[in-house]
């Protein structure tokens, strides 16, 4: 609580303005390919086979 | 889930999948990584639809090669798509995947098929009942540990008809202020706020600005970097049983609002969803939170991300990455 975020831009938020939903939209401009999503899961503890 | 789980068959291995994913896969690759005798990441993709074999087993390949320490690999395909030849589907992106692997140093040890009705040994003429899988040790070993295959905060039957909708509140500096101290308080205290502060908490999330302070405020270790954040970026292992929470607590927001109200905690969900590895979740709350709202951005927006492979950056790593709570 309390963090102070690093924008990218300083200036005042416009009504609508999502500062999360414009980091996606330029992580998108350099995205692979579109094969669905992914589930990547780790062992919960130790498993043998 | 404390304890040794030795897995010694075929069934007791396709028993520990959705025990690990929550829930079992369809028309999905599963990708489990080996090392000396252990089974290390599990890997799920979407089968493919229109990749090309190559690209689809290079794509494959490089996100089973997260786990550094994988020296062979098994491979399970979840299909009842199985064409002309029903012992081997998806031929040509098996081999692909084969020879892939091979050259990651992470060969396949072994091959599975897994259909609605049956499985078997990839290419075999077996079809053996999928009741040796629930009756498996490994499954009853699993659930007397305390997992469950099937675990799911959302519930639409618990989620009313007739809810006044929420006023968004008007953005100043001090609501947000008050917004994300409403929205720690709820996080840190143990049970569910009552109705009043959850309606409160339910307008504050219809606002996007304030939503994405509240998103980011759930990773206590966020190093404040906004792309980091986003894309599971943090100073370290999350808290997850605040974040369990916080799921928890976002589903109870659902409820005290009507249907065009909900996608933002959809969304929320859905990226939680994300953080923890469970791409196919995330998608499904995704979908959910564009359907309550059309066009909802952030949903849309999250949707394609998650879909162009990226996995969070907090789940690739057995350190930080969740461990689901047992029962």
């Amino acid at each position: 609580m309390g963090t102070e975020y690093t924008l990218t831009e300083d200036d005042k938020p416009t009504p609508g303005a999502s500062f999360l939903e414009d980091v996606i939209e330029l992580q998108l401009l350099t995205a692979n390919e579109s094969l669905g999503p992914v589930d990547f899961t780790h062992p919960q503890e130790h498993h043998d086979f | 889930m404390t304890g040794k789980l030795t897995l010694t068959s075929p069934a007791d291995l396709l028993a520990y999948i959705p025990h690990l994913l929550g829930g079992t896969p369809t028309e999905s690759f599963i990708v489990l990584t080996a090392s000396a005798g252990a089974l290390g990441a599990t890997l799920r993709v979407d089968a493919p639809m229109d990749t090309a074999p190559l690209g689809f087993a290079q794509t494959v390949t490089s996100l089973a090669a997260q786990d550094e320490n994988a020296t062979a690999c098994y491979l399970v395909v979840y299909t009842d798509e199985t064409g002309d030849d029903a012992r081997f589907p998806y031929a040509a992106h098996v081999a692909a995947l084969g020879k892939e692997l091979v050259t990651a140093r992470m060969p396949v040890r072994k091959v599975y098929l897994v259909t609605s009705t049956h499985w078997a040994a990839y290419g075999s003429t077996e079809r053996n009942p999928l009741e040796q899988i629930t009756d498996s040790n490994a499954n009853a070993t699993l659930t007397f540990m305390g997992s469950a295959p099937n675990v799911d905060v959302y519930n639409p039957a618990l989620l009313g008809k007739w809810v006044e909708p929420v006023q968004v509140p008007v953005r100043t500096e001090e609501s947000v202020q008050e917004a994300r101290r409403e929205w720690d308080t709820a996080l840190e205290a143990p049970g569910m706020p009552d109705h009043e502060t959850t309606r409160k908490l339910a307008a504050w999330f219809q606002d996007t600005y304030i939503r994405d302070f509240l998103m980011a405020d759930i990773i206590t270790t966020n190093n404040g970097v906004i792309i980091d954040i986003i894309l599971g970026k943090f100073d370290g292992r999350p808290d997850w049983k605040r974040v369990d929470h916080a799921e928890t607590i976002a589903f109870e927001l659902m409820k005290a609002v009507p249907e065009g109200q909900r996608a933002p905690m959809l969304t929320l969900m859905g990226w939680l969803q994300w953080l923890k590895g469970h791409g196919k979740h995330a998608e499904r709350y995704l979908k959910l939170a564009v359907e309550d709202v059309h066009g909802y951005r952030f949903a849309e927006l999250l949707y394609d991300l998650i879909g162009s492979v990226y996995i969070a950056e907090v789940a690739k790593n057995q350190e930080t990455a969740y461990k689901r709570p047992t029962s």
